[in-house]
C-alpha cells in the first residue's frame, strides 16, 4: 500500500513537473487504444468510414483537453512559484523589520544612558564658564569640551532617527521593502 | 521659594541643585525616586518638583500620577527632564498636566528659561535669572 502511494506522489510529482508528457501520454493512449478497437473490427466484423469516424471522434477533444491541462498546470506551477517568491520576501521582510525594531530600542536605551552623563556635562560647562569670568584659554578649553559634548549629542540623535523606518509596499510580487525615510 | 529634584542620579541632583541656587533665590530638597519623594512631600511641600522619568522604585509618571490626583499636591507645577526620545515622552506624559520638559542634555539656559516664568507664576516679585 505505501509502495502504491509512494509510486502515486512520484507520478504526480513527475507530470506535474512535465505537464506536456502527461498529455503526451494521454493522447497516444487513447490513440494507441483506438487503432487496435478499429483492427479488431476491420479485421473480424468489417469496418466502414463511419466506424472509423466514430472511433476517432473524440480525438480533437482530447487533444483539445490535453493542452489545457497543460496550461493549466503550467499556470498553477507558475502561481505556486510566485506564491513563494512572495512569502520568501514577507519573511525577508520581517526579519529585517525585527532587526531594525531591536536596533531602535538598543539605540534608545543608549541615547538614555548617555545623555543622563552628557546632561550633567554640559550643565558644569555652563556653570564653569559663569564662574571662570573672561580667561580665554580656560574658556577655549571648555568650548572644546562642549564642542565634542554636542558631537556626541547630534551623533546619537541622527543614529536614533535612522532607526525610524516604515514598511512600504512596492509590487505584489516583489512584497515589502523597509525604507529609512 | 523651594523647588523639589527627583532624579536617581546623584550628581544629576547635585548639579541642579547648584544650578537652582546660583539662578534663582531659592531651596532645594531632593529625592532619588518617587516613592522617596512621596514620603517628602507628606513633610514639606515644595513650590515647583523637577522630575525625571526614569527611576527605580516608582518612576516619574507614577509618581505624577498620585500626585494629580491628591487635592493637597495636584497645583504643584511639575518639569519633566528626561533622557529618553522626545516624542514617546510627550505621549506618556500627554493626558497629565505637565509645567514644562527639559530634555537631556540640557544647558543652564534651558533650565532658567523654563524656571523663570514658573516662578514668575508663583512669586511675581522674583528676579527672573539672567538667561
Amino acid at each position: 500500500m505505501k509502495s502504491i502511494r509512494t509510486i502515486v506522489a512520484y507520478g504526480t510529482k513527475f507530470f506535474a513537473q512535465y505537464p506536456a508528457l502527461l498529455s503526451g501520454y494521454i493522447i497516444y493512449s487513447y490513440l494507441f487504444i483506438s487503432m487496435v478497437r478499429l483492427f479488431i473490427k476491420a479485421r473480424y466484423f468489417g469496418a466502414t468510414l463511419s466506424d472509423a469516424y466514430d472511433i476517432f471522434s473524440a480525438l480533437p477533444f482530447m487533444w483539445f483537453l490535453a493542452v489545457a491541462l497543460v496550461k493549466v498546470i503550467d499556470y498553477r506551477s507558475k502561481f505556486h512559484d510566485s506564491e513563494t517568491r512572495r512569502m520568501n520576501s514577507e519573511i525577508e521582510l520581517q526579519t529585517k523589520v525585527t532587526q531594525l525594531n531591536t536596533m531602535h530600542e538598543v539605540v534608545k536605551g543608549l541615547q538614555h544612558q548617555v545623555n543622563n552623563p552628557l546632561a550633567i556635562i554640559s550643565l558644569a560647562i555652563g556653570q564653569t564658564k559663569r564662574s571662570v569670568g573672561n580667561n580665554p584659554m580656560v574658556i577655549a578649553r571648555i568650548e572644546s569640551i562642549e564642542h565634542a559634548a554636542n558631537q556626541i549629542t547630534s551623533a546619537l540623535q541622527k543614529f536614533s532617527e535612522s532607526g525610524r523606518y516604515e514598511s512600504e509596499r512596492i509590487d505584489d510580487v516583489v512584497g515589502s521593502i523597509a525604507t529609512i525615510p | 521659594m523651594n523647588i523639589m529634584i527627583v532624579d536617581d542620579i546623584k550628581s544629576s541632583r547635585t548639579i541642579l541643585e547648584k544650578i537652582l541656587h546660583g539662578s534663582f533665590d531659592c531651596s532645594t530638597l531632593s529625592a532619588e525616586s518617587g516613592k522617596e519623594a512621596l514620603a517628602m512631600l507628606s513633610s514639606q511641600r515644595p513650590d515647583v518638583i523637577l522630575l525625571d522619568v526614569i527611576m527605580p522604585n516608582m518612576n516619574g509618571a507614577e509618581f505624577l500620577r498620585i500626585l494629580r490626583n491628591k487635592n493637597k499636591w495636584k497645583n504643584i507645577p511639575v518639569v519633566i527632564i528626561s533622557g529618553q526620545d522626545e516624542r514617546s515622552v510627550l505621549s506618556d506624559f500627554a493626558s497629565m498636566e505637565v509645567s514644562g520638559y527639559l530634555f537631556k542634555p540640557f544647558t543652564v539656559q534651558d533650565v532658567e528659561g523654563i524656571m523663570n516664568p514658573i516662578l514668575k507664576k508663583i512669586s511675581p516679585s522674583l528676579p527672573s535669572a539672567n538667561v
